[in-house]
């Protein structure tokens, strides 16, 4: 995605991003973002005023741009599913080649379950207030080392066993786990929301067509990367 | 310009009207349009007041917007009143003319006005 510094230029850098943040975080689309940013980039430009003269803090500004309504808890739901399966495919994909590699079997705990139903919670909080991603990074990483503690907790707590499946119907559950995840993020992962100049063509690079075509197979390759460590190791 | 800055809750209610205003006299951009406000004694009106404004007035159909490039820069963003919007300058500012007659005239001093009530005698 192209930097509004590349192509804002003259307006100032951290006004610019704390805007497109908070605009973003309202659920702005690009082309609406690249549009007060070329408002304020002209009107800066013209009066010879800083951003934070001529248009007050970002944040304040932000809030008299207008947004579209939310898509409620089923747009949420539809970001959120696919990417808390990934996570629970990956996760079994670990214990899968840990049992595979020591000849146990791999069991599905209560726990199991619970540790899943965290991660889906968690990812659909996460996706309906983007802005504890976006605004106060230390709260973020809170919440993260948060989560992860508790599903640390619930993957060794002594809970009833489920199901006990061979590595081999772990890999099959870990695939299918994944395959969902991937098809449901390709279909319903936004298209590019570029911020974009009003007057200038916006061209997309290589890297940012290569992110785009890669993020639903993030957790595919976070999997294998993991585990073709840990077999390594 | 004038001596003092008018108190911002007068400016509030008539700001969008003098937008429209200068709009009705050709297409023009947000810095200008700030500018004319300074000339005309609305004192400097900050971008972050005036493009919400122009956004609410896009929004109801008063003005349109579309950009331009500019020779030296990236462009400028212009404003065109439509016909709704000079039917509604006109309608409003004839209101507006209307209020401000009859606040002028409520706020004159009593003994200057010809039909003030006659006062109250005292009881003394």
């Amino acid at each position: 995605m192209s930097g509004s510094s590349d192509l804002f230029p003259t307006l100032d850098a951290d006004w610019a991003q704390e805007l497109t943040t908070e605009l973003r975080i309202r659920g702005v689309d690009g082309t609406a973002i690249g549009e007060a940013l070329a408002t304020a980039e002209a009107h800066c430009r013209d009066s010879g005023e800083s951003a934070l003269d001529a248009f007050g803090p970002a944040r304040e500004y932000a809030e008299t741009v207008p947004a579209p309504a939310r898509d409620g808890s089923a747009g949420d739901a539809r970001l959120a599913v696919p990417a808390a399966i990934g996570v629970a495919g990956m996760l079994l994909s670990f214990r899968a080649v840990d049992a595979w590699q020591s000849g146990t079997q791999v069991s599905l705990t209560f726990g199991t379950l619970l540790t899943w139903s965290v991660i889906l919670g968690a990812t659909l909080v996460l996706v309906r207030h983007l802005e504890l991603v976006l605004r106060g990074r230390w709260r973020f990483w809170l919440i993260v080392m948060s989560l992860s503690a508790a599903i640390g907790a619930l993957s060794v707590a002594p809970t009833p066993t489920l199901l006990h499946l061979t590595p081999g119907w772990a890999a099959v559950l870990v695939a299918g786990l994944l395959c969902v995840s991937v098809v449901w993020s390709r279909v319903t992962t936004p298209t590019s929301d570029a911020i974009r100049h009003p007057l200038r063509p916006t061209t997309r690079s290589r890297s940012e067509a290569a992110v785009e075509g890669l993020t639903p197979w993030l957790f595919v390759i976070l999997a294998l990367v993991v585990n073709g460590v840990f077999l390594l190791l | 310009m004038v001596d003092q800055p008018y108190p911002t809750e007068w400016l509030r209610g008539v700001l969008d009207l003098a937008v429209l205003r200068i709009l009705a006299d050709g297409p023009t951009y947000g810095y200008a349009i700030a500018a004319r406000l300074d000339d005309e004694g609305f004192g400097t009106i900050k971008g972050g007041t005036l493009y919400p404004l122009l956004g609410r007035a896009e929004a109801a159909g008063d003005v349109l917007a579309h950009w331009e490039a500019g020779d030296s820069g990236p462009g400028r963003k212009y404003y065109t009143l439509t016909d709704p919007g000079r039917v509604r300058l006109t309608t409003a500012s004839a209101r507006w003319s209307e209020f401000a007659h009859r606040t002028s005239h409520f706020l004159t001093p009593s003994l200057n006005r010809a039909d003030a009530p006659t006062p109250a005698r005292s009881t003394r």
